[in-house]
Order: C-alpha cells, then structure tokens, then sequence
C-alpha cells in the first residue's frame, strides 16, 4: 500500500528523471516559459545542472564551500541575462558552465591564486558538459554499477550523482579521505578500462 | 573525446533526495529577484516609435546636461530609527531614484553594528548606485556574446594607483587589479560625462570591461576597459563589511501583514540536504514565507510569533529541533535552538485562516543568525 508521502515522493522522482532526461527542444520549451514570465521553471534548469556545475567549478577554485558559491552566483547571472540566451550559438549548459569558469577565474583572480596545470583549456575541458545518447547513458550507469569492490561503486555515485564532497563521503563510509582518494582514482581507471 | 567525469555527471540518474537544498536556496534567490528592464523596443508601435525619436530629439536639443547623464543619482535619507521588538535598530530610510525601488524602505542594522544614521543611508545609497552602475554597464554593449565575452563589472573599490593609462583598484583590501584606459574608455563622475584628470588616488570607483575568450574558456584573451566610474561616497560604504552590515525588512512572501529580513545568514535546520535522507518538497512558485520567534516546541510542533504578533503554529515531519540540537549545534559551536530563537519557514500553500502549517507543505526551516564573516563562528539572531 503507498502512503501519501511515498506517492509524492514518486511523483518526485518521475519529475526529476524528466529533468535530468531533458531533451534540447524540452529546454528550448523551458527557457521560453521563464522569459514569458515564469521564473518558478528555472528550477528545471538548475536541478538538472547544479551538481556538475559544482564538481566543474570545485575543479578550479579547489573548495567545495566555495564552488557552491561561484555555481550559485552563475546561475543567478545566467538568470538575470537568460534573454540574452541565443540558443543558435549554443547549448544553454555551454553558455552557463562559461559564465562559471568565469566567475571561478576571476575568483582566483580576487583571492589572488593560481591554477597550477599544464595545459588551463584541457583541464576545463575535463569536467565542461557534454552530451550521451540514453545507451550511453546506460552503458556508463551499468559500468559503475560492476565497479569492483563495491565500495568503488559507492564514490562514484556519492560524489558524481549524489553531490557530495569527499569529506562527507569520508565520513559516511568511516574512511580516511585519502583512501576515498585513491578509491575514487582506482575507480576512475576501472570505469576507463571499461567505457573506451 | 568525453572524459571519464563529463561522462559520469551526464549520465547521472534521477536523485531527487540529495542535494535539493542548493536549488532550493538559488531560487529563493531567483523568486527575490527584481525583474530587468528590457528595453528592446520592437514590441512598440510605429507611432509609439515616433513620438520616441521626437522626444529624443527634443532632448537633444534641450539641456546641454542630459545627453551626459547616463543613469539618475540615487540619494538615501534616514527617514527615522527606533528599536524594533527584537532589539534591532531599524530604520526607514527615504529612497530617491534608487534603481527599482520604491519610495522609502526599511532596513535593520546587525547586531554590535554601530552604524549612525547616516552610515545607514549611505550604505543603502551605495546600493542603489552600484545596481544602477552595473545595469548602465551592461547596456553599454547589449549584444554580448557569452560564448567568447562577457562584462566584467568590479564591486565598488578604492582607486589604489594610477599609473599613466593604468587603474588599479583595491577592493576591501581584498588585492590589488589593474585595467589600462584605451581612447574609447568613458571616464563617468557620479552619472556625468568626465575625463581622466577626474580621478585622483583613494577615490571610490567602479571599472567597467569587456573581457573576451577563445572558444575553449580560460584567462580573458582580452580586457578592455569600456568604463571608469567615479562614485559619490567613500569605499567603505560599498565594502562587504558595511553591506553586510544591514538587511532590509520586507513584507514575507504570502504573508504581507510580517516583515521578513532578507539577505540574511541562516544554518538549515531541516531538510539537511547532503547526507541526510531528508525529502523536503520543492518549493512551488507562490510558496510562503515566514519568521518568527519560537514561544513554544514540543516534539514535531512548534509556534512562531512573527513581527506583527501572530502565532504561526507549525507541524515538521519529525521533532526536527530536537534532532538539530542533538546532531548538528556541535558543528556550529553549540548553537543549539531554544524558545526565543528565530526562524525563518518556507512553506508551500495553502495558507489557513487559523495559520496551521502541515509537514508535507514545509520546504524549509532555518535558524537565523547574524552574519559576519564565514571565518566566525555563528551567533544567533
């Protein structure tokens, strides 16, 4: 028997895989919505980016704390500039991860600190949004779920899916961070073995 | 060829649970945000067009001055102050062309502030301007293309040096940044046209750039200094520290008889987002807010008395205060939760007459606290 609470949940779910599933028309749809006057659907936008937006600009500015921060700010400027959006230039995530890298740099910039890595373009390039076919996406889902052991598993998904940082992985799995380091390397190298 | 990571986050499935807390607080952000003006004008009629371009033209021809004036000077005046049932100095400060506000406004100074009356007006006029500046900044090159520029617009900063073409800016002694002037920078004194020799070191000042990339992101190729804008207070009113310094008091969201403070610090109760099982609805857009005074708790109930008196009584899904108190105060120096603290609930509709709050239409509860710097530790409001 479903109670009240696990329907809504349910309904929940369905609502967020929609999301996260959206489709490039599905957008356009959105950010037509917002500009005519409601703001309540930008939340699609950015439930369906937060987390690798955060991971993207944790990347550069090297705190979670302070990622959070730069991903906040950017989706607020893209908010405020959205009818500047030219949708013929671009994909809307491409245009928002920019204004982030942006405010992430020159963030650096403020607290006068320095990126250290050879090459600034292919390290952001790393973590800038890209695009799966929904086999893709099975294939990669699939693919962590056989990473072994499965405690692999659990890195993976806490901090890619679920938005968490590395302490409070750390902490739920009562494991050094550094280990939660080298299993999220090891993890990594598996998932390459197996997607390439 | 995709990264493992970009491959990992695009393939993410949907896990609603987990971090909804940070949509949650963007677009709290995003529902008090004021609307931008836009103002393209193909929506107006032919002869709307026309009696446009005459009007232009009338104001051309008129005074000299107004071709200059590139964004009307705000002014702030305390209108009065006085103590507030929380034990605030409050104060309604009178606003004149304070960028899409209206006439007068209420603002409460942060506890140990020693704000004067008019350290309050200035600072409210500091905002006031730095909204209007950054607008202006913005329509000096409409047609950005984010994809490789963006404007790049400074807080409110003392003028350290300037060397020659070069300006170089301190902002909240925060380091040194430096732009150099081209011959089509606009020097601007407080919305008039002016030249370089306006400037002089320790004036409060704004720079305006375009800055452009290539197509992968990384440093600016270029910075261009389209603006520098002479500002018509000192530096210390346009700095974190003065700004943080004060939160205006606005009717509550769905409940316009209580002032709610907004651009307030606060530490999340309930849900906790990352780590927590906790699963809060999200907000809908006409969600209701409130804050209030705890008179009383017992388990999963609590009543808050909010600033016109009335007694809100709400139901969480849980006795969520206990909990905070027992996991989560020690994270924040034992700032545990009694009768008398405040705080601030968003909740979904309906509203009832009798002003009951049922846990499936609570999206959040937060302990306010006074904000002074991340580095502090918190201390309740």
């Amino acid at each position: 028997m479903f109670s009240v609470e696990s329907l809504a949940q349910a309904e929940t779910f369905c609502l967020h895989n929609r999301i996260l599933t959206m489709k490039d028309q599905d957008e356009q749809t959105t950010i037509a919505a917002i500009l005519s006057g409601h703001p309540e659907r930008y939340a699609d936008l950015v439930t369906r980016y937060h987390i690798g937006l955060i991971i993207h600009c944790e990347r550069i500015v090297g705190s979670r704390d302070d990622a959070e921060d730069v991903a906040q700010e950017a989706f607020i400027k893209a908010y405020q500039q959205l009818h500047k959006f030219n949708s013929k230039q671009g994909r809307f995530s491409t245009w928002l991860y920019k204004i982030a890298t942006n405010i992430a740099l020159d963030f650096l910039r403020r607290h006068k600190r320095q990126l250290r890595v050879d090459n600034l373009d292919d390290f952001l390039e790393a973590t800038m949004p890209t695009y799966l076919q929904d086999e893709e996406r099975r294939a990669v889902q699939k693919a962590v779920t056989e990473l072994m052991p499965p405690e692999y598993r659990k890195v993976i998904e806490a901090y890619y899916w679920h938005g968490k940082n590395y302490q409070q992985i750390a902490d739920e799995l009562g494991t050094p961070i550094n280990t939660i380091r080298t299993w999220m390397r090891r993890a990594k190298l598996q998932l390459k073995g197996k997607l390439a | 060829m995709k990264s493992i990571d970009s491959q990992l986050i695009a393939a993410r499935p949907g896990l609603p649970y987990t971090t909804q807390l940070f949509v949650a607080r963007t677009m709290d952000i995003v529902y008090n945000l004021k609307p931008r003006r836009n103002w393209r004008l193909s929506h107006l009629s032919k002869p709307a067009l026309i009696a446009l371009a005459i009007a232009a033209l009338a104001l051309i021809s008129g005074t000299a001055y107004a071709i200059y004036t590139f964004w009307a000077q705000p002014a702030a005046h305390t209108q009065s102050m006085q103590q507030n049932q929380y034990g605030r100095t409050q104060a309604i400060i009178d606003l004149h062309d304070c960028f899409q506000q209206p006439g007068s406004a209420t603002f409460e100074v942060k506890k140990g502030s020693d704000l004067t009356a008019q350290d309050i007006a200035n600072t409210v006029q500091a905002q006031c301007e730095t909204k209007a500046i950054e607008s202006w900044g913005h329509s000096l090159k409409p047609n950005v293309n984010h994809t490789t520029e963006d404007i790049n617009i400074t807080p409110g900063s003392e003028l350290a040096d300037i060397n020659g073409a070069v300006f170089t800016v301190n902002f909240d002694g925060a380091g040194n940044s430096s732009e150099t002037a081209n011959k089509d920078t606009v020097f601007v004194d407080k919305g008039f046209k002016t030249n370089k020799s306006a400037f002089k070191k320790g004036d409060a000042v704004i720079l305006i750039s375009d800055n452009t990339y290539g197509p992968q992101y990384g440093s600016p190729l270029t910075s261009t200094l389209l603006a520098v804008v002479k500002l018509s207070l000192p530096a210390k009113y346009y700095s974190a520290a003065m700004q943080n310094s004060l939160a205006e008091r606005t009717p509550c969201a769905g409940n316009i008889a209580d002032t709610c403070l907004d651009g307030g610090a606060s530490i999340d109760v309930w849900p906790r987002g990352e780590g927590s099982n906790d699963s809060a609805p999200a907000p809908v857009a006409n969600s209701l807010r409130i804050q209030g005074q705890i008179v009383s708790h017992s388990g999963a109930n609590f009543v808050l008395k909010s600033s016109s008196g009335a007694l809100y009584h709400l139901t969480a899904s849980r006795d969520v205060i206990s909990e905070f108190n027992a996991l989560y105060a020690p994270n924040y120096q034992n700032a545990t939760i009694t009768v008398g603290d405040m705080l601030d609930v968003r909740y979904n509709p309906p509203a009832t007459a009798d002003k009951k709050v049922r846990a499936n239409q609570i999206v959040s509860i937060k302990l306010l606290i006074d904000f002074t710097s991340k580095q502090n530790p918190p201390t309740k409001y």
